[in-house]
């Protein structure tokens, strides 16, 4: 512990999160009652000078329920919130860590001035007031200069980010994009064009789980993660495909080794026998059906074997299983797809196998979206007809999100400075680069970037390239709008943050911000509301839900679970499920899921495949707390490869892409593909000021290759050779 | 009664150019955003209150594109066709944002 700052200490952490992990597991041995000791699982406090105050974790995008302690002015502690059901009265180890979030040595305290060349590390200490007035004239200077969609606009999971939406909408700018495309989208758009919007997943009353291309008890997603332990325990079977023995798999009933990016296979030969057996129950409330049945008549259990590695025989009867389960089964939709350029279709055809298991909208399959009845906040952006006609990253896939946008996209056409010139860059809480793959190709973009503001609590390495850093606050010094949740059958819900402290150092709400940069470009009356305006605004319909906010942290609309459709048309052009989808027709793109054998790694190549670990979020490694579960990334390489290569476990190795390279060392992993492997995710900073990662492990967006899903333009991760070798 | 023909006629020739151009939802959407907001916004939201108000949400992902292009169609049909003082681009514009983000479509939106 740095000296002595923190105010918990390291090992009195280390109980709290092995406690949180132990009792999220659903374990309640003895020695787990010992470390949580009776009062403090309570919730309770025995000091009188202790304060509690609701709040809600920003550690990750959960938004699990919290209680911080505080005393004397100083947060000592983060409990769970029992009262949140999305997070079933839990919180992770990251959660406890967020008092680090908050008392980090290596805050932001200060805006910030780069004086000299981008990267190069020197700053200059400037006043509010000359941040904010530089950056409204930069703004308008490359407005008047360009245009006002010559500003990139990019916010990160954040409840202020609405904010910077707005501000964009506003400013006048439609080149939006956040991280998304580097996540769910492809996810997104197969199941949009399938049900008509995107499910969560009724996990807790499931009899049969398939997770495929997720893991979800690393990459902690709630209530699912709780859930997925629960419903086991109540005979839910679960299999997990996966190239690598996860900790999802080792919770799982059965777990299949399958060749990386082949997994569509696995899903076009189940669709094969689901249908072969006549066990599809509503060919009526499809669309396509009877060109599906044509089109994977050729897609068998033993053609998909030598695909993707699985028998035949356990397709086959995995497919049986499955659908004896049915409806209280399903294939797990997950969350981050961005893997494959076929990406979209391959969840497509996940999808598709979903609705062969008639469990849309139903107890134990997926779940449609559920009333939670917080309403929008009412602007009225103007209109600029001098702007170019679209976004500059419109018209190159076919099922690009309007709204969304790609960042692969967005940075080609800075670069290339095509259709249009995009020379500013507005950056709140994104680190695209740490999370944008090819790195370099992002540093070579910022050359084109004129002015660049970022806002952040850390000196990200995005950050570190910016010309203006403004210190934002944390999410527990926050005043925050109300967040609209849905924790699929636990609940549909609402909670709001106030501040637990008040701002440290210079820091600022990101809504302050924008404001005061409104009024400097006469855009002001815009931002001319207080946040009990907003949260009124938000919340007149739902009466009371404010005091039940205040009272227990967390407000739930009992809105109906399932049945939500009730004969209702889907919203997809046909009103039921595609199969075939009509839209992709008139795109002409594939309008059913056809396989395209991935290409595969040469003899002395592996596919490199990246994910996160349960103590960490994507690139917000930079905590003490955590780091302390793992002090920097290593490679995971199969020990019949590494011995071929001549490697032993902890060697420093050399990972070289054409993008780029790394230095990390050499983990051996007994449980991942021959040709395979594996490194997680926010480590190999260039910032300095990230001082926990700095030149630490290896950074997956050094390495990456820059490609994108074909449909929606998501990121493509897992589509990336590399070599490796030992260095000496 | 001259008068009345080419009035006539200029009507039949106007009514077809909007609803050519209305079938081809070829306007600019974020135009017809503003205009969506400026023009009907006003009463097709849930707590209006100017008289007379729908008073029920209107957007674009409040129906199907096959809806839209259906009101879009015969739009004077609509009962407040009368009120609008909209050319046949800017109806145009409005129903390109319409069918853009209809609850069906692509990338459906809300408006508000």
């Amino acid at each position: 512990m740095k000296d002595g700052k923190s105010p918990i200490s390291r090992r009195r952490f280390l109980q709290t999160s092995m406690a949180a992990a132990a009792v999220g597991a659903g374990i309640q041995s003895p020695l787990v009652k010992g470390l949580v000791p009776r009062a403090n699982a309570a919730g309770s406090r025995p000091d009188k000078d202790v304060t509690s105050h609701f709040t809600a974790c920003d550690m990750c995008f959960n938004r699990c329920g919290m209680i911080a302690r505080k005393k004397n002015g100083v947060i000592k502690k983060l409990d769970p919130n029992p009262n949140c059901r999305k997070s079933r009265g839990m919180i992770c180890a990251k959660g406890n860590a967020g008092i680090q979030h908050v008392y980090n040595p290596d805050r932001l305290k200060h805006p910030l001035k780069r004086k000299g060349k981008r990267g190069e590390g020197k700053w200059e200490r400037i006043s509010w007031e000359e941040a904010l007035d530089h950056t409204a004239e930069q703004m308008q200077r490359i407005a008047d200069e360009h245009s006002r969609c010559s500003i990139m606009f990019t916010p990160g999971v954040d409840a202020h980010s609405r904010f910077v939406e707005m501000f964009a909408d506003v400013f006048g700018s439609y080149n939006f994009t956040n991280h998304e495309s580097l996540c769910l989208l492809s996810r997104n758009r197969a199941y949009l064009d399938t049900f008509g919007e995107v499910p969560t997943a009724d996990v807790l009353h499931s009899r049969y789980i398939i997770i495929a291309g997720s893991n979800p008890l690393e990459a902690i997603m709630t209530p699912d993660t709780i859930d997925l332990i629960e419903a086991k325990k109540n005979g839910c079977k679960i299999v997990v495909i996966d190239p690598r023995f996860t900790k999802t798999a080792a919770l799982a009933d059965e777990w299949h080794q399958i060749k990386p990016g082949t997994d569509m296979a696995f899903f076009l030969a189940m669709s094969h026998e689901i249908v072969k057996g006549e066990r599809f129950c509503c060919p009526e409330n499809t669309h396509g059906y009877d060109k599906f049945v044509e089109h994977i008549k050729d897609y068998t259990p033993e053609w998909a074997e030598k695909e993707c590695g699985i028998p035949a025989g356990d397709i086959k009867r995995i497919s049986k299983e499955i659908t004896d389960a049915a409806p209280r089964a399903m294939v797990y939709p997950g969350r981050r797809s961005s893997d494959y350029t076929q990406s979209t279709q391959i969840r497509r055809a996940m999808a598709i196998t979903n609705v062969l298991l008639d469990n849309w909208d139903r107890p134990g399959g997926l779940m449609a979206t559920r009333e939670v009845g917080v309403r929008g906040w009412d602007y009225f952006p103007p209109f600029y007809p001098e702007n170019p006609p679209d976004r500059a990253d419109a018209g190159q896939v076919p099922g690009l999100f309007s709204d969304l946008g790609s960042f692969q996209l967005l940075r080609e056409a800075i670069i290339k400075q095509e259709p249009y010139p995009i020379r500013g860059w507005f950056s709140f809480k994104t680190n695209f680069l740490q999370t944008g793959a090819n790195r370099q190709k992002t540093i070579r973009m910022l050359e084109n970037i004129d002015f660049f503001v970022n806002i952040d609590i850390m000196m990200s390495d995005t950050a570190w390239y910016a010309d203006i850093v403004l210190p934002g606050n944390s999410f527990l010094e926050r005043e925050d709008p109300v967040t609209a949740l849905q924790g699929s059958s636990a609940c549909a819900c609402a909670f709001l943050r106030d501040p637990v402290i008040d701002n440290m150092f210079e820091s600022r709400p990101p809504l302050w911000i924008i404001q005061e940069l409104a009024k400097r470009l006469d855009l002001g009356e815009h931002f001319d509301f207080t946040m009990d305006e907003y949260r009124d605004a938000q919340l007149r319909d739902l009466e009371g839900a404010l005091d039940v906010m205040r009272q227990d942290g967390i407000y739930f609309n009992p809105s109906k679970a399932y049945g939500i459709y009730a004969g209702d048309p889907l919203k997809t052009l046909s009103g039921v499920k595609e199969i075939y989808n009509q839209r992709y027709e008139q795109w002409g793109i594939e309008p059913m899921p056809v396989y395209h054998p991935p290409e595969m790694p040469g003899e002395d190549q592996f596919r490199l495949i990246v994910g996160r670990p349960a103590y960490f979020t994507q690139s917000r490694t930079n905590n003490e707390l955590l780091t302390e579960f793992m002090e920097e990334n290593t490679l995971h390489m199969n020990p019949d490869a590494a011995q071929r290569l001549g490697l032993e476990d902890g060697d420093l190795v050399e990972v070289e892409s054409s993008s780029g390279k790394g230095r990390l060392r050499l983990e051996i992993d007994g449980g991942i593909e021959k040709q395979t492997v594996y490194m997680v995710t926010g480590f190999g900073s260039l910032s300095p000021q990230m001082s926990q990662i700095y030149q630490k492990g290896a950074s997956i967006a050094e390495i990456q290759e820059d490609a994108h899903d074909e449909i929606c333009a998501n990121m493509a991760m897992h589509e990336t050779f590399v070599n490796v070798r030992k260095v000496s | 009664m001259r008068k009345l023909i080419i009035l006539a006629m200029a009507s039949a020739i106007f009514a077809t150019q909007v609803g050519i151009g209305l079938a081809m939802f070829d306007g600019n959407p974020r135009q017809g955003r503003f205009l969506f907001r400026q023009e009907c916004r006003p009463c097709h939201m849930e707590d209006a209150t100017k008289e007379g108000a729908a008073g029920e949400y209107l957007g674009p992902d409040a129906k199907r594109q096959a809806e839209w292009k259906e009101i879009f169609g015969d739009i004077e049909a609509l009962p407040c066709y009368d009120e609008w003082d909209l050319s046949a681009d800017e109806l145009n514009h409005i129903g390109t944002y319409l069918h853009q983000g209809a609850a069906d479509s692509p990338t459906p939106e809300r408006c508000g």
